[in-house]
C-alpha cells in the first residue's frame, strides 16, 4: 500500500485560512488605531480653543449663555400648567398632569430664532458669519453630567437622541473628562473640508473643542 | 514496514514559506508605523511652534485690545507683514511670515527642516475682517457693534489633511 506523505490539501487550506483571518484582524486593529489617532488630532486644537473662547465670550457678553443655562436648570416639577407652558425647557404632560423636563441641553446653530427672538436677523447673520469664516456647525450647551448621561446611549432618555445619533460628537464627549459637579459646558462642532474650506456632506471632517461656562482664561 | 516519524521536507518548506509571508506582511506594517513616527509630514517641533505662535499673538489680542480697523497686511516677494495695532498700549506689533519662519515680538520660530517639502505660503496668507456686526442680547435691550478678524497662514505639507497645520488667528470684540 502506498503511504501518504506530507499533508493533505484540506490541511493547507485550513492553516492558510486561520493565518489570513489572524492577519485581517491585526490589520483591522491597526487601521482602527490609526483612524482614532488622526481623529484625536482634531480634538481641542490650539487655534480652535481660542475660537471657542471668543464665541463663549461673545455669548457671555450678552448673557445669552446665562439665559440658556438658567432655563436648562429650571426645576419643572414646581410649575403650574400655565408656568410650564411658558418655560422653554419644560412641557406639560396631560397623562400625569405634571410639568416635565423636556430639554436637558441646548443646541445653538444657524438660524436658531427661538434663542435670539423674532427680530434677530443680525444675530442670524452673525452665525452665518461664524459658519462661513470659522466653519462652526453647532454649538452645544451641555450639562456637567453629560458623560454619565451618554454612557449608555441605548437606554438614555430621549432628550439625548440628537447627541447619541451623532457618532463624531459622541466619540469626542467620551474622550473628555468633565467634572460632573462643575458648570455647564459649551462644546463647539466645527466642520470643514480636509483643506480647511467649506465642505459638502461627503468631504466633511469634524473638529471639536469645549470650555466650561464661567471659567476665566 | 518502517513507520513515518516527524514531518516531511515538503511540510517544513510550506510552513517556512507561510511564516515568511506573515512575517513579511507584519514587517512592512511595522516599518510603515515606524516611518510615520519618525517622519511625520509636520514634525512635533513644528506643531509645538505652531501652538506657541498662536498663543503669543492671541495673548496680545486678549491683553491689549486689538483695533481691527487698523490691522494692515503688506505682501512683498516671499514675505508678508501683518501689523496689529493695540489700543491699550498704543503700539503696533508686526507679524512677519517668510517661507521658513514666523517672527513676532523679537521671537523667531523656524520651520523644522527635517520634514520634507514643508513651508509656509506667505503669498496665500488670507485676512478677513468684519466690522459691521451689530449684536444684541437675548432681550434686545443692549446692542453693540462687534468686529472680528480671521487670519490664516497656510502651511504646505505632503499630508492629505493639512488644515490642522495652518496657523489660524481669530479675534472678536466690541468695536469701542
Amino acid at each position: 500500500m502506498k503511504r501518504k506523505k506530507g499533508f493533505v490539501f484540506i490541511e493547507t487550506i485550513i492553516v492558510t485560512c486561520v493565518l489570513l483571518t489572524s492577519l485581517m484582524i491585526i490589520y483591522a486593529m491597526y487601521v482602527t488605531s490609526l483612524n482614532s489617532e488622526s481623529r484625536y488630532l482634531r480634538y481641542d486644537d490650539t487655534a480652535k480653543l481660542y475660537e471657542t473662547f471668543y464665541i463663549k465670550k461673545y455669548l457671555e457678553s450678552f448673557y445669552i449663555e446665562d439665559v440658556l443655562v438658567n432655563s436648562l436648570k429650571q426645576d419643572c416639577r414646581v410649575f403650574s400648567q400655565e408656568e410650564c407652558n411658558e418655560a422653554r425647557t419644560c412641557g406639560w404632560s396631560s397623562s400625569t398632569s405634571t410639568c416635565e423636563k423636556k430639554e436637558h441641553f441646548t443646541q445653538i446653530y444657524q438660524g436658531r430664532s427661538d434663542v435670539f427672538g423674532n427680530s434677530s436677523l443680525k444675530e442670524m447673520q452673525f452665525f452665518d458669519y461664524l459658519w462661513n469664516i470659522l466653519h462652526v456647525k453647532n454649538i452645544y450647551l451641555l450639562p456637567p453630567t453629560i458623560t454619565s448621561d451618554i454612557s449608555d446611549c441605548k437606554n438614555a432618555s430621549s432628550e439625548y437622541i440628537p447627541i447619541c445619533s451623532n457618532n463624531n460628537l459622541l466619540t469626542y464627549l467620551r474622550s473628555i473628562d468633565i467634572n460632573p459637579n462643575g458648570n455647564y459646558v459649551i462644546v463647539i462642532e466645527f466642520s470643514s473640508s480636509r483643506s480647511g474650506g467649506n465642505c459638502n456632506s461627503s468631504d466633511c471632517v469634524f473638529y471639536y473643542s469645549y470650555m466650561t461656562v464661567g471659567d476665566k482664561v | 514496514m518502517k513507520k513515518k516519524r516527524g514531518i516531511t521536507l515538503v511540510e517544513v518548506i510550506i510552513s517556512v514559506g507561510l511564516i515568511a509571508l506573515v512575517m513579511l506582511f507584519l514587517f512592512s506594517l511595522l516599518s510603515d508605523m515606524q516611518y510615520e513616527e519618525n517622519h511625520p509630514s509636520f514634525s512635533k517641533t513644528n506643531h509645538r511652534n505652531r501652538s506657541l505662535i498662536i498663543k503669543a499673538v492671541q495673548e496680545d489680542f486678549l491683553k491689549y485690545h486689538l483695533q481691527i480697523d487698523k490691522v494692515t497686511m503688506s505682501k512683498s516677494e516671499d514675505t508678508v507683514t501683518i501689523r496689529f495695532f493695540f489700543e491699550d498700549i498704543s503700539e503696533e506689533r508686526p507679524l512677519i511670515v517668510t517661507k521658513n519662519s514666523i517672527s513676532y515680538q523679537g521671537e523667531k520660530w523656524l520651520l523644522d527642516d527635517s520634514s520634507e517639502n514643508v513651508f509656509y505660503e506667505p503669498l496665500k496668507v488670507d485676512m478677513k475682517k468684519s466690522t459691521d456686526t451689530e449684536i444684541c442680547d437675548a432681550n434686545r435691550q443692549n446692542c453693540s457693534d462687534f468686529a472680528s478678524l480671521k487670519i490664516s497662514i497656510p502651511v504646505s505639507t505632503s499630508a492629505k489633511e493639512n488644515s490642522l497645520d495652518d496657523i489660524e488667528l481669530f479675534y472678536i470684540g466690541r468695536k469701542s
